[in-house]
């Protein structure tokens, strides 16, 4: 087999062994936690169901373009399959697999997204509009540069401070939440006196949002794109805001180099263990965290977002039953974020499991998350506040 | 096989959509695609899946429900093919034309009786739910399956399934205690040991148990009543290495004996085969050649009990030549690296394919399975390898060189007392099957068949597939003649119009 990178394209026919291997086994592991599935309970969109569906695709036998929109955008991209599968657990995958060798439904999926548009096939408005977007403006929607530059100034940054940005990806400034958690996060740094900038309106979407959308040609622009901006203003180091845009750069894009890439929990962590920044006033609060799906089970980060809670005075930190490598999605991944399905609530089952263990405030690191959240949360009428661990810190210093 | 009209199955899927709710019903193709293959390696033998697509997916919420659907496959006569976790080895595949029920949505645990030891659950429930609903009140399930993430409790008393802890305290058959099952006239009967929920009645006879293992073919098991048991205080793993397959069937025989049933509840062997892949794969250590089986204990119990056990467990290891090196992989890591697989049992099928040298194509697992009598395991044993050996030697079965490979020669299992589930494991590299293949495994099949049988066993213990087009012939030669026409009586006279589950064939 030809050595492969992580970032690659792959087509149907090149993932043809995962789908037999798939057909082969048939354990099922997959359904158990795949949120899609919870939802309709119908196997046809979890991980085992896909596989018999690429390959019936693959051999003539249905046509993608009559598969209907519930079966191709109802995962949402977790990866809990992925962790899951018992073809990805014996060994070989387990220690060097990649996007092309895992079984995974969320592969499966954006292969048949990408086969999609690449066959003209009816894109759901939602999701063809924040596209476009992403394509034209760098950002879901549709907003120009102004507003990001605006917003950037207001936050009175020097203007060239070291080779480090923090990138806030392309839901911050125009979605209020991710906002007010960038803010936090800056302000912090602010106190913890990191030299760091940020790239106003040049910063544009990773691209993980449009190869979830199947809009593979899309992606790989903003990967070029990205690339020369980061080159260009000759950054080494990236502090994510976002797990998604955090994946992406890891493991999607070919030509970063050394470039330092970490999410901003990892530097808060940091800064708290360095005496960077020390705590001044006490949190009285039951905190439950919702681990984001890229941050946790895609690159293991689970230790350092708690270790942060953990610090902060008066913090009592409580596990939800689905926590870390088993946390199940806010619903926010894959198209959910800008695409609702019919009788399909993720977000809503995840607010219920919050619910659970009681917390005065659920901590999230992940914009997608606490979109989805704070949603979720205040259409239940639950009396929980959805806080970013930023916004918390910042609470405490 | 046969064809299900067109205007029937349309005159069904009409009707059935008037009593249920549209989010019950999937008729889309792409639904129907992803309900009708199974892990069992039947469809290995078709050319097409086709054979295998169901025509509707009905999903029920409750008894009532099903009684509505099976009234209706009954008048339209649509074959019925209810589902679990379709993780067993063979029944669960759809069949064209037919009706799936998938029970996803009858998962509730319905009754506890924590002094009665008796817990009754709907048809769907997953046997992860269902043991920890029992573990969290500090029981523990007698149902327990290697897939038990997978795995319904409906299915296990459908199949009659194999229970971990066996050696004690049996399998589904033995733990199921009553059932409610739908007939094929629609009719609900509630069915115990002679009557609904206690073990014994006086009058009547066993009518649950026919019902057992019988994989849907004369009713849907719609809830199921199950005995539990109170969690041990104390548990002890050891395992031993054996240089001869002898030694080591002898001393898993002599722990599996009535003397230690109660403290002993699981003893198994493992040929190097599959344990030294294991190892090599997950620890790159080499398996020492000379190590040929290893056999190994499960004690739970009050604490003297268990660990006065675990000395004459040693005795008995020591007697049959049993030892360890320091260049065998330690006991840890054999006892969780093994059970790290067997948690993720069907993924067995990669282990000597090309996935787990490239992260290509995975294997099918084809499990064979016979029941052995202990008076003649070892020797059995033996002709069963050398049986094995014709599958890749190149000259005795040509058309199967290259396309179907020996995954695990054998793996003894506590079966009823004094009998074993000699877990024998093929891989098949279905791409490659063609109907020369198909055909070559049937006549080594049936020559597979023939040397069982002259061994006093039969051939399906636990996982025991037979090709579906063989099953009358074989059924004949194992049950006898006059035994296969009294189940064909039975079979008619519950469902006469032969909708349940018929590619189960009688």
């Amino acid at each position: 087999m030809v050595e492969e990178t992580k970032y690659m394209s792959v087509t149907l026919g090149e993932y043809d062994p995962q789908l037999w291997s798939c057909l082969n086994c048939f354990c099922g592991l997959c359904l158990e936690s795949c949120p899609a599935y919870r939802e309709l309970k119908n196997e046809v969109t979890s991980a085992r169901g896909l596989s018999q569906i690429c390959l019936a695709i693959r051999s003539g036998e249905i046509k993608l373009l009559e598969i209907p929109d519930k079966v191709l955008y109802a995962c949402v991209g977790c990866r809990w399959c992925e962790t899951v599968c018992s073809m990805n657990a014996p060994f070989y995958i387990k220690r060097h697999g990649t996007r092309r060798t895992k079984v995974s439904g969320t592969t499966m999926v954006e292969i048949l997204r990408s086969m999609k548009i690449e066959q003209g096939g009816k894109v759901p408005k939602e999701i063809s509009t924040a596209g476009r977007n992403l394509a034209k403006f760098g950002n879901p929607y549709g907003e120009g540069g102004k507003v990001k530059n605006d917003w950037v100034r207001s936050l009175d940054l020097p203007s060239k401070n070291g080779d480090t940005i923090l990138y806030t990806g392309s839901m911050v400034p125009y979605e209020d939440n991710s906002r007010k958690m960038a803010e936090a996060i800056v302000a912090i740094f602010k106190v913890g006196q990191l030299k760091f900038t940020m790239l106003g309106s040049e910063e544009r979407d990773s691209g993980a949002f449009l190869r979830m959308m199947g809009a593979e040609g899309l992606f790989f622009e903003m990967v070029k794109n990205n690339i020369e901006v980061f080159k260009r203003h000759n950054i080494n180091n990236i502090i994510c805001l976002s797990p998604h845009d955090y994946d992406a750069f890891r493991h999607y894009y070919e030509d970063l180099g050394n470039m330092g890439i970490m999410h901003y929990t990892q530097v808060l962590y940091e800064m708290i263990e360095n005496g960077r920044i020390t705590f001044t006033k006490k949190i009285n609060k039951r905190v439950t965290y919702h681990d984001p799906c890229y941050l946790g089970r895609q690159n293991d980060i689970y230790d350092e977002p708690r270790k942060i809670l953990r610090s902060i005075p008066g913090v009592q930190l409580v596990e939800m039953e689905k926590s870390k490598e088993t946390a199940m999605c806010c619903g926010g991944g894959g198209t959910g974020l800008f695409l609702e399905l019919p009788n399909f609530h993720i977000d809503k089952a995840r607010a219920d499991q919050i619910k659970a263990v009681n917390p005065d405030s659920v901590a999230v690191s992940c914009p997608n998350c606490y979109q989805m959240l704070d949603a979720a949360i205040k259409s239940r009428n639950y009396n929980i506040e959805v806080k970013d661990i930023a916004q918390l810190v910042m609470e405490a210093l | 096989m046969e064809v299900i009209p067109m205007e029937a199955v349309q005159s069904f899927i009409n009707e059935v959509s008037k009593k249920l709710e549209a989010d019950q019903i999937s008729t889309d193709m792409p639904t129907r695609i992803a309900y009708r293959a199974a892990h069992g390696p039947e469809t290995l033998l078709h050319e097409d899946m086709i054979d295998f697509t169901p025509a509707i997916v009905v999903r029920p919420r409750s008894t009532e429900d099903v009684i509505e659907i099976v009234k209706l496959a009954n008048e339209y006569e649509i074959p019925i093919v209810p589902q679990g976790g379709r993780t067993g080895s063979y029944g669960a595949e759809g069949m064209q034309g037919c009706v799936v029920l998938d029970f996803a949505n009858m998962n509730k645990v319905l009754n506890l009786n924590e002094k009665s030891y008796r817990i009754t659950a709907q048809a769907g429930i997953r046997l992860k739910d269902y043991i920890r609903f029992l573990e969290e009140r500090g029981y523990v399930s007698l149902e327990y399956p290697t897939m038990a993430w997978t795995s319904t409790l409906g299915a296990r008393a459908a199949v009659a399934g194999y229970n971990k802890f066996e050696n004690t305290w049996g399998g589904s058959a033995v733990n199921t205690k009553g059932i409610e099952v739908v007939l094929a006239n629609g009719d609900v009967v509630q069915l115990g040991r002679g009557s609904p929920i206690p073990t014994k009645n006086v009058t009547g006879f066993d009518l649950m148990s026919m019902f057992l293992g019988s994989k849907g073919t004369f009713g849907v098991i719609t809830a199921l009543t199950e005995q539990f048991i109170d969690k041990p205080a104390k548990t002890i793993y050891g395992v031993w290495a054996f240089k001869k397959i002898e030694d080591a069937t002898e001393a898993y025989i002599e722990l599996t004996s009535s003397k230690y049933t109660g403290v002993m509840w699981r003893a198994k062997t493992y040929h190097k085969m599959r344990i030294g892949r294991m190892m090599e794969v997950m620890e790159n250590k080499v398996w020492p050649d000379d190590v040929e089986m290893v056999t190994d204990y499960n004690l739970f119990g009050e604490p003297k009990v268990v660990e006065a056990m675990e000395e004459i467990a040693i005795d008995i290891m020591k007697k049959h030549n049993g030892f360890w090196r320091n260049d065998i992989p330690s006991t840890t890591e054999i006892a969780q690296k093994h059970h790290e697989v067997m948690g993720k049992y069907i993924g067995m099928g990669s282990l000597f394919s090309d996935r787990i040298v490239d992260g290509g194509m995975g294997y099918k697992l084809v499990p064979l399975d016979p029941m052995v009598p202990h008076s003649t395991l070892v020797e059995a044993y033996r002709a069963i390898i050398k049986q094995l050996e014709k599958i890749e030697d190149g000259e005795s079965y040509p058309a199967l060189t290259g396309k179907l490979f020996v995954f695990d020669p054998g793996a003894a299992v506590p079966g009823e007392l004094g009998y074993t589930k000699l877990w024998v494991v093929l891989n098949a590299n279905w791409k490659l099957w063609n109907n020369e293949t198909r055909k070559a495994f049937k006549d080594w099949f049936r020559e597979y068949a023939e040397l069982v049988w002259s061994y006093g066993a039969a051939l399906t213990g636990t996982h025991g597939f037979i090709p579906s087009d063989m099953r009358t012939e074989i059924l004949k030669k194992e049950v006898g003649e006059k035994e296969y026409e009294l189940m064909k009586t039975i079979k008619k006279a519950l469902d006469p119009k032969n909708i349940m589950n018929p590619k189960i064939r009688f």
